[in-house]
């Protein structure tokens, strides 16, 4: 009950819209939304500090379903494959349909990531902590897997266009070794390339150009909206009405959320992926399937509370919104770890259940915010339209680390997505490359150590040995095999 | 109507990327150069195996995917100018001056009250942004020589 009083919710849904904006303006990722916030809430008391901060993450990850949906441009990388339906549905005049749905897909997603924590938080975090290098490695190449199925028109190009994200990746300090790779002796290239400019340019300024090429059109003449009052209903029916899909997804992002170093731009992608797969109608997606929508934005919400497991359960921040809340729980006096379940154990549950209320009013939040700006967008003629995108991309990228590098590497990855979309090349792969590159480096390399350990003479052996690896390694030969196994099943059951 | 082999094209900038890295690769210690070690040979291969498919079994693409026109060159042209003088003349000088070319290159129409229109507009973008990134989250941004 010290959640529900009149303080706690006024701050909850004081912290919300802010979240909904901060992650709907590209570039302004969750961290920078709680790192901000964390200074307000020191003079609080422990738990209304606590659930502000935690009202404000959630709202963050679900804002960027809005840009993602309206501009094609993920408003944090939680929401990357949120772009591959909602844009499209928004430009077939079914963006608030999109917006809604994303809506309470992401309610529903906190949801089931909230009783996952609370129910599985001490077994999980023990799950989490046998996780070694080994298992990155092998985590990261389950995740490459989903290549296939983000690029179905040319598998080539896709795996091409993952071996270059992952190439690109290389780019800046190496995470074994620390020598400075690929940078060309430019000092702002040794952090590496940014990833969020990177996502900016190749989601958003291709749009820009896009539009550039018809400037007296308006966003409305092709996204209108024509489902009119039970779009609401629609929605419902989107997530409801395939609850498989919903919770499926809902538990990935949960348990993706878990792992450390793993976060919402994982999980989103491997919920879409799972969602194709057990689809009837696989070919609809990236082409305004709702369900794409339901599995990412369940799952990147789902994400925030699993990163909450490792973080309450152990002390380990999983993730950089993770370990600001460390601070802040520091900063609060209370010491993250197994003592946060004896002494401080109302103020943790207190913390845990708040995650219940603040998906309540971030639904509520999202469906007023989601229709006014749903609405405002469709008035705007392009001609006004794009030259604002066009700053909000310079901007969004700017403010990532206020280095003027960032926003060329935008600029240059927009042109390249522009081209190399037209040339077939997906840019869904390349970005997950791009994720996937420095995980599956370090655990590649950290993992080879480890090996040496064991044989001097084999030491990839680890990576084959280990129980956890085993299950990987199952899941990422169906994974990746999974598009010939499906069409073998298929063409047994007419024979039959 | 012209076609493009987008296959060839595709393949010689995979196939040019990862020669690109090749020369870049340096002098790395053992563990640094591993990773890199694999990753660019298996990307020259790709780039080649894409070439191939460009001569065995070619995937086409109307030559009018690539169309430009100037509204979309000035787009770019000014992005880059508002980005590399930001921290000279400052972001909102180059930053009103950009948008406002923009809002009048989209318009089409170089009145002088259009003019003014886009600079009325311009301004109360920048204004905003100013407002929410730089007052409300707290960014700053470079302010050069003007502002």
């Amino acid at each position: 009950m010290s959640v529900l009083t009149l303080k706690n919710l006024l701050f909850m849904s004081f912290a919300v819209p802010i979240g909904i904006m901060a992650g709907a303006l590209p570039g302004f990722t969750a961290t920078m939304a709680v790192a901000l916030m964390v200074p307000f809430t020191f003079t609080m008391e422990p738990i209304s500090g606590l659930v502000t901060i935690g009202a404000l993450y959630c709202a963050t990850i679900f804002g960027g379903s809005f840009s993602a949906i309206l501009l094609n441009t993920p408003g944090t990388p939680s929401s990357i494959g949120t772009t591959f339906d909602g844009y499209p549905m928004a430009r077939q005049g079914r963006g608030e349909e999109a917006i809604y749905t994303a809506t309470i897909a992401s309610g529903i997603g906190g949801f089931v990531g909230t009783i996952i924590l609370i129910a599985f938080v001490v077994p999980l975090a023990k799950v989490s902590l046998r996780f070694g290098p080994p298992e990155y490695f092998w985590t990261s190449i389950f995740g490459l897997t989903i290549i296939a199925s983000l690029s179905s028109q040319s598998i080539l190009k896709g795996i091409a266009g993952g071996a270059m994200g992952i190439m690109i990746s290389m780019i800046g300090v190496a995470p074994v070794g620390g020598d400075v790779r690929f940078n060309l002796g430019l000092a702002s290239f040794q952090g590496g390339v940014e990833l969020i400019s990177v996502l900016i340019g190749f989601f958003c300024l291709p749009e820009v150009l896009r539009m550039a090429l018809t400037p007296d059109t308006t966003y409305s003449e092709v996204g209108k909206n024509e489902n009119g009052k039970s779009v609401i209903t629609v929605a419902m029916r989107n997530v409801f009405g395939h609850m498989g899909n919903t919770f499926r997804s809902s538990v990935i992002g949960a348990l993706v959320g878990i792992l450390p170093g793993a976060g919402g731009n994982i999980a989103n992608l491997i919920a879409y992926n799972e969602a194709k797969r057990a689809a009837k109608d696989p070919e609809t997606f990236g082409k305004g399937n709702a369900q794409g929508i339901v599995a990412t934005e369940s799952s990147n919400n789902a994400v925030v509370e699993g990163a909450m497991v490792p973080l309450l359960a152990l002390g380990i921040p999983g993730s950089p919104p993770a370990a600001i809340i460390y601070g802040a729980l520091l900063l609060q006096g209370l010491t993250p770890g197994p003592d946060l379940f004896t002494k401080g154990a109302h103020i943790t549950y207190a913390f845990m259940l708040s995650f219940f209320v603040s998906n309540i009013i971030m639904v509520v939040m999202g469906f007023f915010a989601g229709k006014a700006i749903y609405k405002m967008v469709l008035k705007i003629p392009t001609r006004v339209l794009a030259p604002g995108i066009l700053m909000l991309t310079i901007v969004g990228s700017y403010s990532i680390r206020g280095n003027e590098m960032d926003v060329l590497v935008m600029l240059v990855s927009g042109i390249a997505g522009f081209i190399l979309r037209e040339l077939d090349f997906n840019p869904g792969p390349i970005v997950l490359g791009l994720i996937l590159g420095p995980i599956a480096e370090k655990g590649l390399v950290q993992g080879l150590l480890m090996g040496r350990m064991v044989s001097t003479t084999s030491p990839w052996i680890v990576f084959f040995t280990r129980p956890i690896c085993i299950v990987l390694i199952i899941l990422s030969l169906l994974s990746a095999f999974w598009p010939f196994l499906k069409d073998r099943f298929a063409k047994r059951i007419p024979v039959e | 109507m012209k076609q493009l082999n987008s296959d060839l094209i595709g393949g010689l900038i995979v196939t040019g990327l990862a020669v690109f890295f090749h020369l870049l690769r340096d002098e790395f210690t053992r563990l640094a150069a591993m990773f890199p070690d694999a990753v660019i040979p298996v990307v020259g291969a790709l780039g080649i195996a894409i070439l191939v498919k460009a001569f065995v079994k070619p995937q086409y693409i109307s030559s009018e995917v690539f169309r430009t026109n100037h509204i979309m060159v000035l787009t770019v042209l000014l992005g880059f100018a508002w980005v590399l003088s930001m921290k000279r003349i400052g972001f909102a000088v180059s930053g009103f001056f950009a948008i406002t070319f923009l809002l009048l290159v989209f318009s089409g129409k170089f009145t002088l009250r259009n003019a003014l229109r886009c600079s009325a507009l311009a301004a109360m973008e920048i204004g905003l942004v100013y407002l929410v990134f730089g007052w409300l989250l707290n960014v700053s941004f470079p302010s050069g020589i003007l502002f």
